[in-house]
């Protein structure tokens, strides 16, 4: 009986710890804790996926390492063969040289002058490939299904075309005029949410033949499933001057 | 009487000749190689011939050289200036009608200044001379095609 | 609120996955206006007028067209008032522009409203004023009004310009609105009249005057009638061009033996030789800052365009490519040069920016000579021959079709636009 009523006071207490934080209103220390952990498990999943993307494929099926011999080597590999005549021993024989390979090649290393032989074999090493993709790609990636290169620029082909096709510009800018950036924001059937010039050209005019041009250009052409890598696109136009 | 009336007449007519000669000797001044023309004061008396044959020089593209013929035309300026110490000229340059007129002012008043600096040197003294730039603004030809530009590309020696 | 923060990580980490391309710019187009001009009964020659003087000079500028009244829903008085975008972008404008003409007391008002249909927004509303015979004045206004608020640059219409007609062996020199009108000679029966330069207050103006044979530079009061010679060297005095502050005139002169370029001081009435080469150094221009001076020399064997500072240094060349470039005329707003170069045999003029890129051909033809900048950079005067007689042509400075501003009978060159 006291147990159970020490033990439910225990909980009644823990209880209270959680309620009161809860009751406050500013930001204690645990909500940091949490947004922090909710930050690292995010990071973590990129990192992860990313490092699975990118891992090479595993060794082919086929292995076969080759390796340059001298002819004195080769001299002595052929030697033995002559001598054997019957069907089992070229087995046995056969995996001799290749032990004698492998372990030759420490050999001639250690002998310099008297054994020494240019055309040696040097122990080669396979090389590791690691395949470059965009940074870009492997987050469409890992956000979707797989979408290739040549497709993510063939859609902002699409865009850039529709949208230089729609930019009237009227007048002849000033060659000190920075090219402007301009946000742009799309919703999932290809129009525009948001077109926001994020560096302005100084010319108020000029910035706003560039968000004419992006509204007369919508919709835009963009694929259904891998839309979130087209949500968001920074145009950097470029006036003749 | 009659003798002299018909050596007269002949006279004359060999003057007006003259006459027509000189005007043909003024546009191929650049063919001719040796042109030499009469010194006023070994003429005789009623001659009318008494100035050089010719009062241009004329030059090639973009440029203010005066080449022999040139030369030769000058000499003959500056002999008669030297013989008439009262008379004053002036040189007027002249360009073809291509490039720009303002860069062709100057390039005439080279033309002028080269042609100045010649006789100058031939012991005229400088200022009896002065220049002047028409640039392409007063063509003796106003065509187009290489045979009108080169009669452009002039300079003159004008009395004041 | 730690909702909130799981949202905002989120989004964080979605926005840097944006794509990024650039969109170049391939051609100019003009934009399309509505421009509705109304007024009241007693008014209504007066009304055409305006809408005539406005649509002429935004239509000169070739970065507008104008839609045709015919096809408007609404007038000017509903369009005051209270607009409707989408009646405006229906027709297909680009920009609308209301103005309201009324007679006052004693001349005009005309208030004008500029709107952006497909914003749906309300860009700029101003009231001009001008008195009867001021009528043209207050027009060219209403045409700076809107060009400026729709295009962000200081408008060209409330200007003059200056040229040369040649009668035979005399020239004169004719003034007159930059849109044709009130022309009128303001010099009659000189020998030999050539390059005339604004002077940056609009009232003087430089000239290469010719008396009795003799070159001369003079200056010539537009509001007097008066000249006065500053330059009359031996030899050569031409070519002069105003500073940008007004107070000194560059020119050529070549009584030091041979062609260089001279800074009058206006103030002072003294002379400073500013190049000093044995080559030919003419037609100086000035930058708008005034610290440089760009001319054309044949130094280095051919003429080319140099620029040298004001306060000295060694002159560097600015047109690198082929065998003659020549009449530099500095941009008013600095960043490129308008020149004549020759072009397979013929004269092209083109603009070339100050470090020597950007070459950019305008217009080719027969003596495509003296080439003259608008105030505000956008357009370019030139002279050319058309089948024996010069005449004087206009064509904006990024490309545009060249447009002739004199008739076709008479011979006129050396035109200069006011500042």
């Amino acid at each position: 009986m006291r147990w159970n009523r020490l033990a439910l006071r225990r909980l009644d207490l823990s209880l209270n710890l959680a309620v009161k934080p809860a009751g406050q209103n500013s930001l204690n220390a645990a909500d940091f804790i949490f947004a922090g952990i909710i930050h690292l498990i995010i990071i973590l999943l990129i990192v992860i996926l990313s490092w699975w993307q990118s891992v090479p494929d595993p060794e082919p099926l086929k292995r076969i390492e080759v390796q340059m011999i001298s002819a004195k080597e080769l001299a002595k590999l052929q030697k033995p063969k002559p001598a054997v005549r019957q069907k089992n021993k070229p087995f046995k024989e056969k995996a001799q040289p290749v032990l004698k390979l492998e372990t030759k090649p420490e050999k001639t290393n250690k002998a310099i002058e008297d054994d020494f032989d240019p055309f040696a074999p040097m122990q080669s090493q396979s090389d590791v490939v690691t395949p470059k993709k965009a940074l870009q790609n492997d987050m469409v990636d890992a956000i979707g299904k797989q979408l290739s290169q040549q497709e993510v620029d063939r859609y902002i082909a699409m865009m850039q075309q529709a949208v230089q096709s729609h930019w009237k510009v009227p007048a002849g800018v000033d060659s000190s005029t920075p090219d402007p950036l301009v946000e742009m924001t799309l919703r999932r059937d290809g129009s525009v949410l948001s077109a926001r010039i994020t560096e302005s050209s100084g010319n108020a005019s000029l910035d706003q033949t560039l968000i004419s041009a992006i509204y007369a250009a919508s919709p835009f052409q963009l694929p259904k499933q891998q839309f979130e890598a087209f949500r968001t696109n920074h145009l950097r136009f470029r006036p003749l001057k | 009487m009659n003798l002299k009336h018909y050596s007269k007449l002949a006279l004359i007519g060999l003057a007006t000749a003259s006459l027509l000669f000189v005007g043909c000797a003024k546009k191929e001044v650049v063919t001719e190689t040796s042109a030499p023309a009469p010194k006023a004061s070994t003429a005789p008396v009623k001659t009318m011939v008494n100035k050089p044959t010719s009062d241009s020089v004329y030059f090639a593209y973009d440029s203010a050289s005066l080449d022999g013929a040139s030369k030769a035309a000058l000499n003959a300026h500056a002999a008669w200036l030297m013989d008439h110490s009262s008379k004053s000229v002036t040189v007027e340059g002249n360009c073809d009608q291509r490039g720009s007129r303002e860069y062709n002012l100057a390039l005439g008043q080279r033309r002028a200044d080269s042609v100045k600096a010649y006789l100058v040197g031939q012991g005229v003294r400088s200022s009896r001379i002065d220049t002047v730039s028409f640039g392409e603004e007063r063509p003796d030809c106003t065509g187009s095609g290489e045979a009108c530009w080169a009669q452009n590309r002039h300079a003159d020696i004008v009395n004041r | 609120m730690r909702f909130m923060l799981l949202l905002l990580s989120m989004a964080c980490s979605t926005s840097i996955f944006a794509v990024e391309f650039d969109v170049y710019q391939s051609e100019y187009r003009p934009l399309h206006l509505a421009l509705v001009v109304d007024s009241y009964a007693e008014s209504q020659s007066e009304e055409t007028k305006l809408y005539r003087i406005v649509k002429n000079d935004l239509i000169s500028s070739q970065s507008f067209s104008t839609l045709d009244p015919l096809s408007f829903i609404a007038d000017a008085n509903t369009t005051l008032q209270k607009i409707e975008y989408a009646d405006w972008r229906i027709i297909g404008a680009d920009m609308v522009t209301a103005c309201l003409l009324t007679q006052t007391e004693n001349g005009w008002q005309a208030e004008v409203q500029v709107h952006d249909p497909f914003r749906g927004k309300h860009l700029a509303s101003r009231a001009f004023h001008g008195e009867t015979n001021e009528f043209r004045t207050l027009a060219h206004q209403v045409s700076d009004f809107i060009y400026h608020t729709i295009i962000g640059v200081q408008g060209h219409f409330n200007s003059q310009i200056l040229y040369v007609k040649k009668r035979g062996d005399h020239a004169d020199l004719i003034y007159m609105d930059q849109d044709g009108s009130n022309r009128q000679p303001v010099g009659k029966n000189f020998t030999l009249l050539l390059s005339p330069d604004w002077a940056p207050d609009g009232r003087h103006v430089a000239l290469n005057t010719y008396v009795g044979n003799r070159p001369r530079l003079e200056t010539f009061d537009l509001a007097t009638g008066k000249r006065s010679a500053f330059g009359n060297f031996k030899g050569l005095n031409s070519t002069p061009e105003y500073s940008p502050d007004g107070r000194f005139i560059a020119a050529a002169l070549s009584y030091t033996g041979n062609t260089e370029i001279h800074i009058y001081d206006i103030k002072k009435n003294v002379w400073r030789q500013f190049t000093h080469h044995s080559g030919i150094d003419t037609t100086p221009t000035w930058s708008p800052d005034g610290a440089w001076i760009a001319f054309t020399s044949n130094r280095n064997g051919t003429p080319q365009i140099y620029r040298k500072r004001l306060s000295g240094g060694k002159a560097e060349r600015i047109s690198l490519k082929g065998n003659y470039n020549t009449s530099p005329v500095w941009a008013p707003h600095g960043d490129r040069i308008a020149f004549i170069t020759q072009k397979n045999w013929k004269y092209a003029l083109a603009t070339v920016h100050i470090d020597g890129s950007g070459l950019r051909y305008l217009v080719t033809g027969q003596r495509v000579e003296s080439p003259g900048w608008s105030p505000n950079g956008q357009m370019l005067l030139y002279s050319a021959e058309n089948g024996g007689a010069r005449r004087i042509y206009r064509i904006p400075a990024w490309g545009g079709n060249a447009v002739a501003i004199t008739p076709a009978n008479i011979d006129a060159s050396d035109a200069a636009w006011s500042h």
